[in-house]
């Protein structure tokens, strides 16, 4: 898989510990409208998975279920590639906030 | 909180743009994101905005517009910041948008409150006012003879109902304190075709006739007759000397749009059944509502091919009138869009001459601005996005001017209303025949606030745009290297250049446009009207057609002798109508050396005056002498006529000593002792013009009224 900047922000947001779509975008600075399309292909490559949060879990935080991204294992090469290509340090400026 | 509470609606339209195969999915974690986005709830928006618009195949063209609007709220933050740095410029650029804004709003105000007040019936757009038009015969519209009203009742096609309408005097017997209603006899069906429903009681109910002695109220009489009673419905009024049962009190914004400004208004019923055989009386106005699928042209062709019929089959009443079908708007209102829409040109022009004066204050800064332009763009700022932020700019000096010129519309509304005749109602005096209507109803509302922001918006962004050709490639680099004294060169120099002269065009075409206007008041003033207004006042007064005629002679002769006595008055008379009010109410006569007949005799306006009413009005006595006391019933029959008719009807003598013989035949309220007698011309008197486009001369006679 070609990996664009835009893929390596969100591989390395997600190890970071980014869930779901809003916490990604705010962690990695990238438009939603890179940032989805990022992770449907990147699910569609096996690379990711995603799940439904429960809807108990859900209603006890009063909103709706949310849908939360993570690496599968055959993520790892890539993610190896992003690190070297694009250090974290240079481009998840807020991934501190997205963690917290 | 508000976008995030209507966030499944709005999602879910969203959701429409996305693949069914994706849709539920993509709505879920949508709406999940929404609803946990703590704030930067409008970015959000956009975010999904642009989601949709890539998933969608051959939407994706739109997401760079929905990525455009991301980073607003900066761009205007940014330009907030660069235009305080600037106060004089935002100053001047503020108050150039804020009188052009104002007087666009003011204009628009009346422009909104006249032309686009709303009108009280159901779908108006559905609804025609049928008029005869006498153009071909030399006279204006005129109502429609009974007698056509019910054949075209039975045949239209075009039309869905059709509801006739016709004057009436009929007035309160029985009251201290006078009260003068617009009384009305109409068709049972004629609220039934406006679609409007009584606010207490009923309308009338199929075949009513006046002879059922049944009345509608307007809202005002209510108020006034009936002290607003809610159980008014049932109670009886004296009019005329009759009892009258009122059946209905009609909604307080109901009014009809043929005789403005809107006054108190009466309705009986009439099924003009009795009427089969009138064609001569055209005092009969026609409301009709459009068939499913019919226009104005296909009611207006279906008529006319009627009314050529007519013309074969009763050519000595129906020769030379044709058909005039007029949405309803337009006949209420109609008149005054040419006049108003040419002001909304105006000033539109004079905001468009703002715009220009601002881009070019802005080209100015420009030059000034143009090496921190280029600091920012060596710092990484796209061009899309400094031009963003010079539009924002002029948006938020249009804005800026939108406030200013809200305020000044607000003070500049009263004293414009003030300069156009109409405001207050004016029935009573001269003017109400030209009177502007619902002038009282003008103000500045939500729709003209929208208007002066949308306008603060667009030429806001104009003149936002103006500065930004100086960011094109290659100047910026060429403006670093010359540390930014080349940026806004040689193009920004022919750019306002360019401004200048669109201006001066502008400013031309604005005043030439006034000297025009100038140039036509001073024409319409030189216009010798045929009588002199100044320093005529005017007052109405109703009279019972049903009184005895001695009564009416009492009547006005003391009234006209308490106005004489008054002090400051030099004369009093009185007319049936006060020039320029034209109605086409006219008499049909022939002269003494012709055979009488009602279907040949030939028709003309008439006006019935009181003695002194020439010297009043200051017409001039041409020929003989004016009406006296002498000319009352007692004396020998007289007629006086004006030059217009003596061209047309003798023209090869001198009219005085003619006898010619009134025929009030088809007249709405023919007059004992009018017609039939032989009457001497005693005078002819000059023209008067009537109002209107074409203020051509009609043959008139005075005959005395008393």
């Amino acid at each position: 898989m070609r990996l664009t900047y835009a893929t390596a922000a969100v591989l390395q947001a997600l190890d970071a510990g980014c869930r779901h779509g809003f916490e990604i975008i705010e962690a990695v600075g990238v438009r939603s409208g890179t940032v989805y399309p990022v992770l449907r292909r990147l699910e569609e490559e096996r690379l990711v998975r995603s799940r439904w949060e429960p809807v108990h879990e859900a209603r006890n935080a009063g909103r709706p279920p949310r849908r939360y991204y993570e690496l599968t294992a055959a993520a790892e090469p890539l993610l190896e590639r992003a690190r070297s290509t694009y250090p974290a340090e240079r481009h998840l400026p807020a991934l501190g906030d997205a963690r917290g | 909180m508000l976008v995030a509470e209507r966030a499944p609606l709005l999602l879910r339209l969203l959701a429409r743009f996305v693949p069914l195969s994706r849709r539920e999915r993509w709505l879920r974690e949508w709406h999940a994101e929404m609803t946990s986005a703590n704030g930067r709830v409008a970015r959000r928006w956009l975010d999904a905005i642009e989601d949709a618009c890539r998933l969608r195949a051959g939407a994706g063209i739109l997401a760079p517009f929905a990525a455009a609007l991301r980073g607003t709220g900066q761009d205007v933050r940014y330009a907030a910041r660069a235009l305080a740095r600037r106060p004089s410029y935002v100053a001047a650029a503020v108050l150039a948008f804020g009188l052009g804004i104002g007087a666009n709003t003011a204009i628009f105000s009346v422009v909104n409150g006249v032309l686009l007040h709303p009108l009280p019936y159901e779908d108006p757009e559905d609804l025609v006012v049928i008029w005869s038009d006498g153009a071909r015969r030399g006279l204006g519209r005129a109502g429609t003879p009974p007698a056509d009203y019910l054949e075209i009742r039975d045949s239209t096609t075009t039309l869905s109902g059709i509801a006739g309408l016709s004057n009436n005097s009929l007035g309160f017997s029985e009251r201290d304190e006078p009260l003068v209603p617009l009384t009305h006899a109409v068709t049972p069906n004629f609220f039934d075709v406006l679609g409007v429903d009584a606010a207490y009681g009923r309308t009338f109910a199929p075949g009513e006739d006046a002879a059922d002695r049944v009345v509608i109220v307007s809202h005002e009489i209510w108020l006034q007759a009936l002290e607003g009673d809610p159980q008014a419905v049932g109670r009886s009024v004296v009019l005329d000397d009759q009892e009258y049962v009122v059946i209905g009190v009609m909604p307080a914004d109901f009014y009809i749009t043929h005789q403005l400004p809107v006054q108190p208004g009466l309705w009986i019923p009439t099924t003009f059944v009795g009427q089969t055989g009138n064609r001569q009386s055209r005092a009969m106005l026609m409301y009709g509502r459009l068939a499913e699928g019919e226009t104005v042209a296909s009611v207006t062709e279906e008529l006319e091919v009627q009314a050529l019929a007519r013309e074969e089959q009763f050519p000595a009443t129906h020769t030379g009138w044709g058909v005039s079908v007029v949405p309803i708007r337009d006949n209420a209102v109609g008149a005054y869009a040419p006049v108003l829409g040419f002001m909304l040109l105006a000033v539109a022009l004079v905001l468009l001459l703002a715009c220009a004066n601002v881009a070019n204050l802005g080209l100015g800064q420009a030059v000034q601005r143009s090496s921190e332009v280029a600091l920012r763009c060596a710092l990484g700022a796209g061009r899309t996005r400094i031009v963003r932020q010079l539009v924002a700019e002029g948006v938020l000096l249009g804005l800026g001017g939108a406030v200013v010129g809200i305020l000044v519309g607000a003070l500049a509304l009263p004293w414009l209303l003030r300069m156009i005749p109409g405001v207050g109602g004016g029935s009573s005096s001269v003017g109400g025949a030209a009177a502007v209507p619902f002038l009282d109803d003008v103000s500045i509302d939500t729709t003209v606030l929208l208007y002066a922001i949308g306008a603060a918006l667009v030429t806001g962004m104009l003149a936002g745009l103006a500065p930004t050709r100086m960011v094109r490639p290659g100047a910026l680099e060429s403006a670093l290297r010359a540390g930014g004294r080349n940026l806004a060169g040689a193009r920004s120099t022919v750019m306002r250049h360019g401004l200048v002269v669109a201006e001066a065009a502008i400013a031309v075409i604005l005043v030439v446009a006034a000297l025009t206007t100038l140039q036509s008041v001073r024409e319409l003033s030189a216009i010798h009207l045929g009588y002199d207004a100044d320093r005529v006042l005017t007052v109405r007064n109703s009279i019972r057609v049903g009184m005895d005629r001695e009564v009416w002679r009492t009547h006005f002769e003391e009234a006209r002798a308490a106005i004489t006595e008054i002090p400051g008055v030099q004369t009093a008379s009185g007319v049936n109508f006060v020039p320029p009010e034209f109605p086409n109410s006219t008499i049909g006569f022939h002269l003494a050396d012709e055979i009488p007949d009602p279907e040949t005799a030939q028709r003309v306006v008439f006006r019935l005056v009181l003695p002194g009413y020439f010297e009043t009005m200051g017409i001039p006595i041409v020929d003989g002498r004016a009406l006296d006391q002498t000319d009352e019933a007692d004396g020998a029959p007289t007629v006086v006529v004006n030059r217009a008719f003596q061209e047309r009807f003798l023209p090869a003598t001198s009219s005085l000593g003619e006898t010619l013989v009134p025929d009030t035949t088809g007249m709405a309220f023919p007059m004992p002792g009018l017609g039939g007698v032989s009457r001497e011309i005693v005078g002819v008197v000059g023209n008067v013009r009537p109002a209107g486009q074409d203020p051509a001369p009609m043959p008139i006679v005075y005959l005395p009224f008393l």
